[in-house]
């Protein structure tokens, strides 16, 4: 069984590597598809600032050329400096922003993860109650309404008229800049997993071990959480691996409305300003995170439900 | 189980609140209860791509620059007017002087003489130091300046010293010419020369890409790539009043009064922080929660609301910009125009039909000004008063259009334009008002909400005469690469003037210059013969001064006016010049832009320039 695991592990890390590498690819061909370039601007430079800082960067080299250095500096993790930051290193850039929307996702994920389970299971041991039914609106509508209203819904309520948390971290120390953030960006995922957690549990409450459980005289919480949870929580790890290393990558929307510098926003200001460097960089950082968690959520698919075929 | 209903309650409760309650925003308790004495917080913008002086090119970042650094000269507010007053400098002297300045021949390099050419020369203060406390000295100046402007850096702005001599030639090789006209005398005298004395040289002393850097700093730091030196503040040694304590990239740039900038004593402000965000909705509740005092933007929808309820903070400055629309004079669309002249007749018809005044009050609603001229309100003019005041074909300050402000006014426009269509030969059926053959066009944007909403009023309004105009609406940057290949028909523009001078705004339409977005003297143009300027400055048209082509009308007035050292002659020059300018029709102005900003009524002190520079260290919080 563990050599099979490890086999398993061996055989996706590999796939991984492989898909890495072909996202960088594609990202380098679709960048240079894409019209207009690092150097235009409104005031236009002249030939020659553009002919050397083309030099400068490497970008007067058949695209072939190019192409090949990209992919040596993606496999070691240096893109470089950045176009539109002057002087300062891809590396830096993304690492600097990336702890902040990882120490956000991560309390974000979790509180979804929590908060979702508990309130699926809730509802789904009420089913057709009121708290149900509550539940059930509440979560269709947060799923349903953009983030950005809802961001600023709180950010103004909470913030702007209530005075409870500041509006933006400039010049705050402590954690409550990042607490709006947090709530905002658990929303969406606490609603889904709510969600997937009412459904799978009202599946396995029908199951006949469930019934066998009852017939022996367990308890009914150690029955839910025993038996009922382990099975009913196999959807939401799944979810879980791509979600979270969707939330610790950063969502433009809520970086912008909080003003917290998280890695979201480099994602689309990379594109705009054709950044190479900076696009290259965030979408390999997306592309690894990607590939782990759902790894890691496979993995964790098979030891939760050893029933699970490695094939 | 416990645990689990508090959870519910939590979790529920936010949702309740996040979805029954609708963004109250009635709280203006607003300023400063949690700011430090002398301190302020401000948000202009999103990161500066650099603070390194020869490297910024944005409005934001100068405005860093002009805290953290300074120039020979600096703004300051006498009453209620902008003076340039020496920064550095303790003195600066002209006098007339040979001045031998390399010019491109083809491929090659000729040395020309002007023997009427001026040496500045510069006496710096004595003791000025650098935040580190060393010295500033004159090398400092001469080091600055061949980096700021020399190929090697490759800076946006290096075109600014192409007024020394030397300047195009070090800009395009600064290999085989390793510097500007620039010499040394000691250690705090330098001199500098300049083929033709122009009246803005004291502005371009205090724009700050002529901001000094330190060489041992840059040296040590910018091994591997330009302007890593400013991205630290360990290591962005300066020399203005204040000096950099903190750069969290992304989120906040805190300046400290820097005790070595030799007017320390006159600056009021402790510490300045800027906020770094460009989104309006994130920068006004942080305004409204009393977290910023100053933000340079607000979302455009709420501008009549905050008018409203902030009167004593809600600020419509005036900036020299202007919002227009070009036309590719290459286009391939206006084909029954048979040819230049007729082409020109229909761009001006359609200008005609634009109704500025609507877009200004409905749309735009920031106090901007209906625009019928393409040299912005705002600079300045050798006459008296703004070059507007002096523009037009009769130099009355009636422009080039009627502003339509007036319901009558607009109307005279329409029937202008509609007998301009006419005389080209567009079928006009008198019944339905409408032109029944006028071709399609593509009206090309940027994607953004104004200038959408500017493009549906100019598709909507045309269409009343029967015009069909669609929307395309492409990302700033192919945007920009189209409009500047010319594969565009029509396209919303606009300018912001680097300095109060009408060259700032004239030069760019050469058939050299990079920005010449409406391909004037290129392809078919070229050859089209039909501009008449008054190239001897003698107020009228002579009969050698007609059907001219665009490289012997244009070009030659704006060579002529590079060249002219009167004042007054070389006003009239550029005046001509944008007569010939407007004459083509393809320039289509909409409103000349302003600069809305929100300060809190506590703070005072504060001054912005046209430029769109906004000066804080005279602020005084009470």
């Amino acid at each position: 069984m563990n050599k099979k695991l490890w086999g398993y592990i061996l055989k996706r890390v590999l796939l991984g590597i492989l898909t890495y590498l072909l996202v960088v690819t594609v990202t380098f061909w679709v960048m240079q598809l894409v019209p207009g370039g690092p150097w235009t601007r409104e005031k236009a430079l002249s030939e020659v600032t553009i002919e050397i800082l083309n030099k400068r960067y490497g970008l007067d080299q058949p695209l072939f050329i190019q192409y090949l250095r990209y992919l040596g500096r993606a496999i070691i993790f240096d893109f470089g400096v950045s176009y539109k930051h002057k002087g300062v290193e891809v590396t830096k850039i993304i690492f600097d922003a990336f702890r902040i929307s990882l120490s956000v996702g991560i309390c974000a994920a979790f509180l979804a993860l929590i908060v979702g389970v508990a309130l699926g299971t809730y509802a789904a041991t009420h089913q057709n109650k009121f708290f149900d039914r509550f539940i059930m609106v509440v979560t269709t509508a947060s799923v349903a309404v953009p983030s950005f209203v809802i961001s600023l819904v709180l950010l103004y309520i909470f913030a702007v008229n209530l005075h409870w948390v500041p509006t933006s971290p400039v010049g705050i120390k402590g954690i409550t800049p990042f607490i709006l953030p947090v709530i905002a960006a658990s929303l969406y995922p606490t609603a889904y997993i709510t969600r997937l957690t009412r459904s799978s549990t009202l599946d396995v409450l029908g199951q006949d071990f469930m019934r066998t459980a009852k017939a022996k005289g367990l308890a009914p919480r150690r029955i839910l959480i025993k038996h009922g949870l382990r099975n009913s929580i196999t959807p939401v790890v799944t979810y879980f691996g791509p979600m979270f290393a969707s939330i610790i990558t950063g969502s433009l929307v809520i970086e912008t409305v909080f003003q917290l510098p998280g890695v979201g926003t480099h994602f689309i200001d990379s594109m705009t300003n054709r950044d190479y460097p900076l696009i290259m960089g965030t979408t390999c950082l997306l592309a690894l995170l990607l590939i782990f968690f759902t790894l890691v959520s496979d993995v964790t698919y098979i030891l939760v439900n050893p029933r699970v075929d490695f094939d | 189980m416990k645990f689990r209903k508090n959870s519910l309650f939590v979790a529920t409760s936010t949702l309740v609140l996040a979805l029954t309650a609708c963004g109250g925003n009635n709280s203006s308790k607003s300023s400063g209860n949690n700011q430090e004495a002398k301190a302020l917080t401000v948000c202009l913008a999103s990161e500066p791509d650099s603070l390194d002086p020869a490297l910024n090119s944005a409005v934001d970042g100068a405005t860093m620059l002009v805290h953290l650094d300074s120039g020979l000269y600096r703004y300051q507010k006498k009453g209620d007017k902008l003076e340039l007053t020496y920064d550095l400098a303790e003195k600066i002297e002209k006098a007339t002087a040979e001045v031998i300045d390399h010019e491109p021949d083809g491929d090659n390099w000729k040395e020309v003489k002007y023997s009427n050419g001026t040496r500045y020369t510069v006496k710096l203060r004595e003791g000025i130091k650098w935040s580190d406390g060393s010295a500033i000295k004159a090398d400092d100046f001469i080091y600055s300046w061949n980096r700021a402007s020399g190929s090697s850096l490759g800076g946006d702005y290096c075109y600014m010293f192409e007024q020394i001599a030397d300047g195009v030639a070090h800009e395009n090789d600064d290999a085989k010419f390793p510097s500007l006209a620039m010499k040394k005398v000691d250690d705090r005298t330098f001199t500098f020369d300049v083929m033709v004395d122009v009246p803005f040289m004291d502005q371009l002393l205090a724009f700050p890409t002529y901001f000094p850097v330190q060489k041992a700093t840059v040296d040590a730091n910018d091994t591997a790539d330009n302007g890593k030196w400013a991205t630290d503040p360990k290591t962005y040694i300066s020399c203005g009043a204040y000096k950099m304590e903190a750069w969290e990239h992304n989120s906040s740039i805190t300046l400290v009064k820097n005790p070595n900038y030799w007017d320390a004593a006159n600056i009021k402000l402790d510490k300045i922080t800027f906020a770094l965000s460009d989104n309006d909705n994130a920068m006004l509740a942080s305004y409204k929660s009393g977290q910023y005092q100053m933000i340079d933007s607000v979302p455009n929808d709420q501008i009549d609301a905050l008018k409203e309820a902030y009167k004593n903070e809600f600020v419509i400055a005036g900036q020299m910009g202007t919002y227009y629309i070009s036309f590719n004079v290459n286009s391939a669309v206006f084909t029954k125009a048979a040819d230049e002249a007729a082409r020109a007749k229909v761009r001006k018809a359609l200008g005609l039909f634009i109704d500025r005044e609507y877009i200004v009050k409905e749309i735009g609603k920031a106090g901007q000004i209906p625009a019928n001229a393409f040299v912005s309100a705002g600079l300045s003019d050798p006459a008296g008063g703004e070059f507007v005041d002096h523009n037009g074909p009769k130099r009355d300050g009636a422009g080039y259009y009627n502003k339509g402000e007036t319901d009558a006014a607009y109307d005279a426009n329409v029937a202008e334009g509609i007998n301009l269509l006419k005389e080209v030969g567009y079928n006009y059926d008198a019944n339905s008002k409408k032109f029944t053959d006028f071709p399609a066009f593509k009206y090309l944007y940027n994607t953004n909400s104004g200038h959408q909403a500017i493009a549906e009023n100019v598709r909507d309004t045309l269409a009343r005469y029967g015009i069909t105009v669609t929307l395309e609406n492409q990302d700033w940057s192919t945007f920009l690469q189209t409009r500047k290949q010319g594969n565009y028909d029509v396209a919303r523009n606009g300018w912001v003037a680097d300095y109060d001078d009408p060259s700032s705004y004239l030069t760019m339409w050469t058939t050299v210059s990079g920005n010449n977005d409406c391909q004037f003297g290129k392809g078919a143009h070229k050859d089209a013969a039909i501009y008449e300027a008054d190239l001897n400055n003698n107020g009228q048209i002579d009969a050698n001064e007609k059907n001219l082509t665009w490289a012997q009308s244009y070009d030659v007035l704006m060579a002529n006016a590079a060249k002219e050292t009167n004042a007054a002659k070389r006003f009239q020059i550029l005046h001509a010049a944008e007569d010939v300018l407007m004459s083509t029709g393809a320039i289509c102005p909409i409103y000349y832009y302003t600069d809305i900003y929100m300060l809190k009524s506590n703070v005072e002190g504060f001054f912005s320039s046209p430029l769109g520079y906004k000066f804080f260290m005279y602020c005084d919080v009470k």
